[in-house]
Formats: C-alpha cells, sequence, structure tokens
C-alpha cells in the first residue's frame, strides 16, 4: 500500500512539471516511432531547418507544390524555417507578412509575447502539430514526415 | 415630495422604454460592433492577426473563409485547423456575423453595404470600409511602416480590440499623431 502510495505520489509529481521539461516532445516523439520511425537525427533536422526551398516561383518558373498557388509580389523568393524563426533561435523571429513577432524556438529562451494561455515552447502537442502542418505546406510545399518532424523536434529541443 | 417622486418614476419609465423601443424596431443601439471574445478563436486564429470581430463580415463570408480548401491558402499563408476547431470557429463566426445583429452600428453599415450576390474575404474590400479609409493618404496607411496596410485595424483604432470601438475619436495613427489636422 505504501509503496503504491509512493507511486501515486511520483506520478502527480511528474505531470506537474510536464511543461517545457520535454516530456511533451518525449511524448511526441514516441508517437511518430509508434508509427515505425526508427531513431531520429538532430544533425538532419538542422538540415531541414536552414534548407531553402523554392518560392511559388522558382528558377524554372514553376510552382513546387500545392501551397505555392498564388504569388504576391512582396513574397520572399525562396521559403525556410528561418525566413520567420530567423536565424538565432534564443532570439524572437517575425513573421515576414504581418511582422508579428514569434516567441524563440529556443525552449530555454524567454518569451517576448506573453499570453497567459500560452505554455513554454513544446509543451502543447495540439498546438506543436498545428504549427507542423501550417508551416511545412508553407515552406516545403508538402506535409512532414513523422521521421523529418521527429528530426526537427530533436535539433529543436537542445538549442 | 408626491410630485418628485412621480416625476422621478416617469423619468425611469421613459428611459426604460426607450431602450425598449430600440430594441423591438431594430435600432442599432451601440456604435461599434460587438466586442466577442471566444478562448479558441483568439487561440486558433489571433495567434497570427488581430482576432477580427465576427460582426466585421457577413456570416457568408465566415463561411466560405472557414472552408478547408480556403484555410489552406488564407490570403497566401497556411492558416489549416484541426476540423474539431475549425468547425467551432465556424459556428462562432457564422452565428456572429454582421448580418445577425440590428444593434450594433458598423456591422449593420458594413452589411448593408455589400451587394447580396458578392461574399467578400476581405474586411477591407467591403465597400463601407472602402469609403470609409477613402480619404487617408498612403503614406499614413500603406507607406507607413509601423501599420504597413488596412488589414492591421488595430494598429490605429485603439479601442479595437477591447471595446470593438472604430470610432474618429478612438483613432490614433503611428507617425501621424496629427492626422486629423492633415485630413479634411
Amino acid at each position: 500500500m505504501y509503496k503504491m502510495m509512493l507511486f501515486a505520489v511520483m506520478l502527480l509529481g511528474t505531470s506537474a512539471v510536464q511543461a517545457g521539461d520535454g516530456t511533451v516532445i518525449d511524448e511526441v516523439l514516441a508517437g511518430y516511432q509508434a508509427e515505425g520511425v526508427g531513431s531520429f537525427s538532430a544533425e538532419h533536422g538542422k538540415e531541414m531547418w536552414i534548407a531553402k526551398h523554392e518560392g511559388p516561383l522558382g528558377l524554372d518558373g514553376n510552382p513546387s507544390g500545392e501551397a505555392f498557388k498564388i504569388r504576391r509580389d512582396d513574397e520572399p523568393r525562396s521559403r525556410s524555417c528561418q525566413t520567420c524563426h530567423g536565424t538565432d533561435l534564443s532570439l524572437p523571429g517575425k513573421h515576414w507578412r504581418t511582422g508579428k513577432l514569434i516567441n524563440p524556438m529556443s525552449p530555454k529562451a524567454k518569451p517576448v509575447e506573453v499570453d497567459e494561455d500560452d505554455g513554454p515552447r513544446f509543451s502543447d502537442k495540439a498546438k506543436i502539430e498545428k504549427w507542423f502542418l501550417r508551416n511545412c505546406k508553407w515552406t516545403v510545399g508538402r506535409e512532414c514526415t513523422g521521421q523529418e518532424k521527429g528530426d526537427l523536434l530533436s535539433f529543436l529541443r537542445n538549442q | 415630495m408626491l410630485k418628485k417622486i412621480f416625476a422621478l418614476l416617469l423619468l425611469v419609465f421613459l428611459q426604460s422604454s426607450w431602450a425598449f423601443a430600440h430594441d423591438i424596431f431594430g435600432f442599432p443601439r451601440h456604435r461599434g460592433v460587438e466586442p466577442l471574445v471566444d478562448k479558441k478563436y483568439e487561440s486558433s486564429c489571433g495567434e497570427c492577426h488581430f482576432a477580427y470581430q465576427p460582426g466585421l463580415l457577413p456570416s457568408r463570408s465566415w463561411a466560405k473563409m472557414m472552408r478547408p480548401e480556403q484555410l489552406e491558402d488564407h490570403f497566401g499563408e497556411n492558416a489549416e485547423l484541426a476540423e474539431k476547431e475549425r468547425l467551432y470557429i465556424l459556428k462562432f463566426l457564422t452565428e456572429n456575423g454582421a448580418d445577425k445583429t440590428w444593434h450594433y452600428k458598423r456591422s449593420v453599415k458594413i452589411n448593408q453595404s455589400i451587394p447580396e450576390n458578392v461574399t467578400p474575404l476581405r474586411i477591407t474590400e467591403t465597400p463601407y470600409i472602402k469609403k470609409k479609409h477613402m480619404e487617408i493618404p498612403r503614406r499614413m496607411i500603406q507607406d507607413n511602416k509601423k501599420v504597413r496596410g488596412l488589414s492591421y485595424c488595430n494598429k490605429c483604432h485603439t479601442e479595437a480590440v477591447s471595446k470593438g470601438q472604430f470610432s474618429r475619436t478612438n483613432v490614433d495613427i503611428p507617425n501621424f499623431r496629427n492626422w486629423d489636422d492633415l485630413i479634411d
């Protein structure tokens, strides 16, 4: 009985400190592995983070994906994660169109835009998936695979 | 003394019946749009931009905007939502569109300015909003780095977010504090 209680207390303890300590990332990664992904590579995640993709008007003049249907004059010629998140992960990014500040991607960095409903970086599973969906389609022109998302998270969590 | 009480009662009655009449005959009673707040709407849409009040566009516009294929290309950005969230926000917006109220002046004006066979997706392209901003020179909005465009309502309308107020008296154009002297 005593052991069970101790176990329950331990469980409670872990869920209380869940936000921001990486347990959510672990859960998400485990989810990708359950779908058949092997191991993750932070190195590949970094490559993806800086990789540039053709914008709607590629060098050959062809759109390279479904997301690139419309082109506006002020749209960046090539797209990468850094278009909006910037090159320094400890600093806030800025959305290329709206100019809205984006909190730093580094889990260690202090958020600039504080929303009371917002937890630290990578503390909300649904939010992680929402932004992977939107941003992969905008940047790469398609959804990212579990492997790719896992690699990106593995890279970002240690920044 | 009795006279005073009677007068007071009469005043109270007149005032309440005045408000009542407004409700009955559907006269707009408020100057702005309804300042509706919804947590899910805030987190799903307000993460990227000012969470435009539903009363700024008619319901048919919101219904079109919230279609999955529209969200995938939301003015050039991907704004896709999980289906559960999408349906929730679709309901919130369409139930409170500009055509659903008679009590908020701006909503009524916006709605009345749009021809029935048109479904605008941009608030800035509704005839009423266009007309209201026609006289403002480019240098104050489009070429003003602190504003950048008409779509950033809350950059100048200081009470847009908190109160749904868009009156002239609450306008403060960044870099053009004296805008009222410069425009007729």
